[in-house]
């Protein structure tokens, strides 16, 4: 059996590591957190951040963000 | 950590991603009053003297757990985020020369009041909700008037109407560029803005619009866009200069990139057992299959965005009068280019105003 899961384009492997052993922590790459029911998982590399949500309906949406977007929405995750 | 990797699952299993490309970050103005102007990148300011006034002429460091410094009334303001237990307070701070900052206000986030950026505006404040939104009542937006009561803390005044009934979701964290009176704030992404101002007790609010081919709908960032607006800023006389992608770029770019390369932000896989396994081995492999799938959507997309900047090559123009309420095209400014020549121009784009008026591309 071959269950697989889609990855994120240009995810730090870092990262990857980081949340799969940590859980749900702030680190320096990124975050992810809960806010009004919406999951949101914020990853940055070189080129520019990138910003996933999940909402309560299951819809799930995701955006390049900038990184002042990435660090507003990363402070308000972390509070 | 079971948690961890469902979320994470949960989060990859509906990815597709389409590449963006932005310009370079803006360098942020603000016009003080005596005609020098404050250009600030990162935690630094550079102050251009008009040459009646060349002692205005400096460097500024600033705190970097300051955010959001700005300009305005002759002082600068900052943010400084402040956890406490049970929540997180944001302060509003006021220097004269920047280097020596004081407390003025505060922002105590809660359910009611959402976390935000806060800008100083006359005698009130002015906030932009990153995530939720200001309510009053059965009434909501992203953005609100604050004020300061007797004491320290800030309480919100009025919300500010963004005007389509589908307003900003998601994170909203738009251009805040400075007028005399007020300020701007420009959703690059669409092409929206909307100017407020303070005009002794009232309070303006006027919404743009640059692409009217762009839906409102849009606000709600599940369309596929290209950005819309590359640069903004505010001139010498209080008018601002936009700069922007075509209408066609905006709205066909993405279809245009995806039909040139089908494979452009399709997902990529691995065993979700792999994520589990904390072996050395499996921890590799992981790594191989996220590098190898990132450098592969990173030349998929420098493969195919030199063609949708070719397919869509223009750079348009544009002035908004906040005076006027008035937002029409312009020829490029002396020195501005009107096409985008390459991917690097697009990356490394910006411009600013020198102290003299005049443009400068590039910083």
């Amino acid at each position: 059996m071959r269950l697989l899961r889609p990855l994120f384009a240009s995810l730090t492997p870092s990262l990857v590591l980081a949340l799969t052993v940590q859980g749900p922590l702030a680190i320096a790459a990124g975050c992810f957190g809960t806010q009004y029911g919406i999951e949101y998982t914020i990853v940055c590399v070189s080129r520019a951040c990138k910003g996933v949500a999940t909402h309560p309906d299951g819809r799930i949406t995701s955006a390049y963000i900038t990184v002042e977007e990435a660090q507003q929405a990363c402070a308000e995750l972390m509070n | 950590m079971k948690q961890a990797i469902l979320l994470l699952t949960l989060t990859f299993s509906g990815l597709n991603l389409a590449a963006q490309v932005f310009p370079a970050e803006q360098t942020a103005l603000f016009w003080g009053p005596s005609g020098e102007l404050y250009c600030r990148q990162g935690h630094e300011v550079r102050v251009e003297a008009p040459p009646a006034r060349p002692s205005l002429t400096r460097m500024i460091k600033l705190p970097s757990d300051l955010e959001t410094v700005h300009v305005e009334g002759g002082w600068f303001w900052g943010n400084r985020r402040v956890r406490k237990p049970g929540g997180q307070e944001i302060q509003v701070l006021r220097s004269a020369d920047g280097a020596h900052w004081h407390f003025v206000a505060r922002w105590v986030v809660g359910p009611r009041q959402p976390g935000c950026r806060i800008l100083a505006m006359g005698a009130h404040f002015l906030a932009t909700a990153t995530m939720a939104t200001f309510q009053d009542g059965n009434q909501s937006s992203r953005v609100a008037v604050l004020t300061q009561g007797r004491g320290n803390d800030l309480r919100l005044k009025r919300l500010i109407d963004l005007g389509p009934k589908e307003g900003p979701q998601g994170i909203f964290v738009p251009w805040a560029l400075a007028l005399p009176d007020g300020w701007a704030l420009v959703h690059f992404r669409t092409g929206h803005l909307w100017t407020i101002r303070a005009l002794g007790d009232r309070i303006q609010t006027r919404p743009y619009k640059v692409f009217d081919k762009v839906p409102d709908r849009a606000l709600a960032g599940n369309m596929p866009l290209d950005l819309a607006v590359l640069g903004c800023q505010p001139g010498p006389t209080g008018d601002l200069l936009i700069a922007t992608r075509s209408e066609d770029a905006v709205l066909k770019g993405r279809a245009f990139a995806k039909s040139v390369s089908p494979e452009l932000g399709q997902p990529g896989w691995v065993d979700p057992e792999l994520l589990k396994d904390p072996s050395p081995q499996a921890r590799e492999t992981v790594r191989r299959a996220v590098e190898a799938y990132g450098k592969r959507q990173d030349e998929l997309q420098d493969a195919v965005e030199p063609k949708v900047l070719e397919a869509f090559p223009e750079l348009l123009w544009w002035e908004l009068d906040p005076r006027e309420g008035t937002l029409r095209r312009c020829e490029p400014p002396a020195g501005a280019p009107s096409r985008i020549g390459s991917l690097e121009v697009l990356k490394s784009f910006r411009f600013r105003f020198r102290v003299d008026g005049s443009l400068l591309m590039g910083e």
